[in-house]
């Protein structure tokens, strides 16, 4: 069984989407930490199937996975559980649940930074977007649902 | 001059007597006889008293004893009166003309002097200091002791008369006095009319002058700056007239520009509230984002595991001791025998229960990590999304804000378009010094009106000082010639007198020569006299030695009547000479001699002799017999101590 790391890590290649300013304000003591922040490059990487095996690991790692939450845990366990199948048998190998999260979250970055948005700085606006269309889809769905039922 | 009569009334021993010195003959002498206290001395005194208002003959017993005033000699009633009367009759000649006064002094209740002139062409009484001029021309006070003598007087002459008074007398008798107190004067009145003259006034002239000219300029100084003043807040007036009229137009621009500044200010707060808010929407959003990327995932990991705990799918955890204690190959047996390690049966079993132990953990994992994060993600997510919802359309707002405020902005930038507030600040800059240049051009205007107000005052007192300096440049002009005659008064003046000095001297020693001459018979022991440089007087033998000292009484009264005598002739005063007791200190040839002076000197002037029967002796009859105009003698009249006079033939 491969063993768990205790440090996860992201690509050389990431580090330009990380501190990314318009996307992640330097400024402000509300800000994301890195496992935020690797969390929105994974579901961006997830979203877009954009797994990336990890090539050049920046140095000390990026966060302990001591800092993970539950609600962290139940995202990675969802992602991975939906990425490999459904099957959730294979959280019993933490350490490729924690691999493929690793390579979703470098796909992910560097899909964005490929998008002409990001260049522009508007990244976000476009994640804005989405997440209402998703709402309004949402909304649309639990009122068919509704109309349905009654 | 000479005497004419002598009127006494009430003085001493006259009661009332009357004595006159008619001439006749060539001679004009007289002798009046009279013996020890009958008043010839007295009579002297009588004389000098109606004169000078004095007795210079008195005795001390007299003077200390006798009150001439009311107080006749004891046993004589005053049945004259009371009052004191002493008349001299004078006569002189006025050209051809004969002239007559009276001298008259009286003490009734008061004291009075007056001379009366009985001349043809001027019959007058004169009074007081009127009078006294007369007695200076007649004899005047200072020279009374070289016409009235007496022997005493003569014998002492020298010793009274040092050289310092002999001059004073000389100066006094020649005018030269006379001309020493003119120069005197007229130094004195120089001294006045310098003063007058102002030696300094030409310079203060020119003082006041230049301060004139300076005050002058100044003026113009002053008239130059009023006017550059007036000019400047004139174009002051002018400037902030033109700038009011300017900012009249503009009058609520500032208001304007006020509000623009405020709305600037407000769209950069809205500004920066709306980054705040950009800022907190890119968290939220980059927040959000995961859990809703993966709501499917999420949503059908829960169901997976609810459906797992549904069936019971979830084993429980097996603890790793437990399968370490079943595997004990002391306790392992198969079938009720023990298997050994290596057995294929041992090694299959401790697979089993590995992949139990393993499997075991998924529950673990799920009850650990996953459950209850699941729907705190959600949670979350809709909490999020909320606020999201919420800074949104906060956002949106301060984006309508902006837009308003850009709106409003516009406004104003239209409503100031045209408007320069950099020109309508510069206006203000330009009315705040117009104003500044007012108040000081104003202030100017002032300074130099008190100038010019101040300076005219300044140069009208000046040009009334200059006024009097110019009439008192004038009055020193004219004081300075006024000084030139007195200078040359003066020189005059002082060269009669180094002359008069000069004649003086030379006509006293010359005259004294020769009534020396006539009087002494010793023309070897008493050959020349002199006066040495202090006027010292000197009797010289023959042989030049100082004879003054061996003389006897008889020549020193001698050489003292010489000595007055060439004094009479030097002054030019012709009074008569009064002698008490001439002859009284000389005896033969000497008495003759002096005698015989006497009477030459009668030919060319009056003189009276007061005579005691003791020294009238034949050697002076001899030589006045038959030569003397009048000769009285004193008798006794009715009472003791009454004194008349008697004609003797």
């Amino acid at each position: 069984m491969e063993e768990v790391g205790e440090i996860l890590y992201i690509d050389a290649a990431d580090e330009p989407f990380y501190n990314e300013t318009s996307v992640f304000p330097a400024k402000g003591d509300n800000r994301l930490s890195n496992t935020e922040k690797f969390l929105l490059a994974m579901a961006y990487g997830f979203r877009n199937r954009a797994e990336k095996e990890i090539t050049r690991r920046v140095g000390g790692g990026f966060f302990r996975r001591s800092y993970l939450q539950p609600e962290h845990y139940a995202l990675i366990y969802s992602v991975i559980s939906a990425h490999t199948g459904g099957d959730p048998g294979i959280l019993l190998d933490q350490a490729r649940v924690l691999q493929i999260a690793q390579r979703l979250a470098h796909g992910g970055a560097v899909l964005a930074q490929t998008d002409p948005d990001f260049k522009k700085g508007c990244w976000v606006e476009k994640l804005e977007e989405s997440i209402f269309q998703w709402l309004e889809r949402k909304d649309d769905s639990n009122a068919e649902k509704t109309n349905t039922a009654g | 001059m000479r005497i004419e009569e002598i009127k006494l009334q009430n003085y001493r021993q006259y009661a009332d007597a009357a004595i006159r010195f008619e001439p006749a003959g060539n001679h004009d002498l007289h002798i009046v006889l009279g013996d020890n206290g009958l008043g010839k001395t007295n009579l002297m005194n009588a004389v000098e008293w109606c004169l000078y208002g004095e007795e210079y003959h008195l005795s001390a017993k007299s003077a200390a004893g006798l009150d001439m005033l009311h107080q006749p000699p004891a046993g004589m009633p005053q049945e004259f009166g009371s009052a004191i009367k002493v008349q001299v009759d004078i006569s002189w000649q006025s050209g051809k003309a004969a002239c007559y006064g009276s001298f008259r002094r009286e003490i009734d209740t008061h004291e009075t002097f007056a001379f009366l002139s009985n001349a043809d062409d001027d019959s007058k009484v004169y009074e007081g200091n009127d009078a006294r001029r007369w007695v200076e021309r007649f004899i005047p006070r200072g020279m009374r002791d070289k016409y009235f003598f007496d022997a005493e007087q003569l014998l002492h002459f020298f010793d009274a008369n040092d050289p310092g008074t002999i001059k004073n007398a000389l100066f006094k008798l020649s005018r030269v006095k006379v001309l020493d107190t003119v120069i005197s004067h007229l130094d004195d009145l120089r001294t006045d009319l310098q003063k007058k003259s102002s030696g300094g006034l030409s310079g203060k002239i020119n003082d006041l002058v230049q301060e004139k000219e300076r005050l002058k300029k100044e003026q113009t100084q002053a008239q130059k700056d009023l006017d550059g003043a007036c000019d400047d807040q004139k174009k002051a007036r002018e400037g902030l007239d033109s700038v009011d009229m300017e900012l009249r137009k503009t009058a609520d621009a500032h208001d304007l520009d006020a509000r623009r500044q405020r709305l600037e200010k407000d769209r950069e707060d809205v500004r920066e509230t709306l980054a705040q808010k950009t800022h907190q929407r890119t968290l939220l959003v980059t927040r959000i984002y995961p859990t809703l990327a993966c709501l499917e995932a999420l949503i059908a990991f829960q169901a997976v595991l609810l459906k797992k705990e549904e069936n019971k799918e979830i084993p429980p955890r097996v603890a790793p001791e437990v399968i370490r204690a079943i595997l004990d190959k002391d306790h392992v047996c198969l079938c009720g025998e023990p298997i050994s390690e290596g057995d294929d049966h041992y090694k299959r079993l401790a697979e089993l229960l590995s992949l139990v132990e393993n499997t075991s953990r998924f529950g673990e994992i799920v009850n650990t990590k996953v459950r209850g994060g699941v729907p705190a993600l959600l949670t979350g997510a809709k909490k999020d999304v909320t606020l999201a919802r919420e800074i949104m359309q906060e956002i949106d707002d301060l984006n309508t804000r902006i837009t308003t405020v850009q709106r409003e902005l516009s406004d104003i930038h239209d409503s100031l378009l045209g408007l320069d507030i950099q020109r309508i600040d510069a206006l203000e800059r330009s009315r705040s010094s117009f104003v500044q240049h007012l108040e000081f051009s104003s202030g100017r205007i002032g300074q130099q009106k008190r100038l010019l107000v101040s300076s005219a005052d300044r140069l009208q007192q000046l040009e009334g000082d200059l006024d009097k300096a110019m009439q008192q440049a004038n009055v020193a002009k004219a004081t300075l010639s006024r000084i030139a005659v007195v200078d040359r008064a003066r020189q005059a003046c002082d060269n009669a007198r180094q002359e008069r000095i000069g004649l003086i001297r030379s006509a006293v020693e010359h005259d004294f020569q020769d009534r020396l001459g006539e009087l002494m018979w010793k023309t070897q022991s008493f050959a020349s006299v002199d006066l040495d440089i202090n006027y010292g007087v000197h009797v010289r033998d023959d042989r030049g030695h100082d004879a003054l000292g061996t003389m006897s009484q008889g020549e020193t009264q001698a050489v003292a009547i010489a000595f007055t005598l060439a004094l009479h002739t030097v002054s030019g005063y012709e009074g008569p000479l009064m002698i008490d007791a001439p002859l009284a200190k000389t005896t033969g040839r000497m008495r003759q001699n002096m005698a015989q002076m006497l009477l030459e000197l009668s030919k060319s002037k009056q003189v009276v002799m007061f005579v005691m029967p003791s020294e009238f002796t034949s050697e002076a009859k001899e030589v006045f017999q038959g030569n003397t105009a009048t000769f009285n003698e004193l008798v006794q009249g009715r009472y003791e101590k009454e004194t008349t006079f008697g004609m003797r033939g």
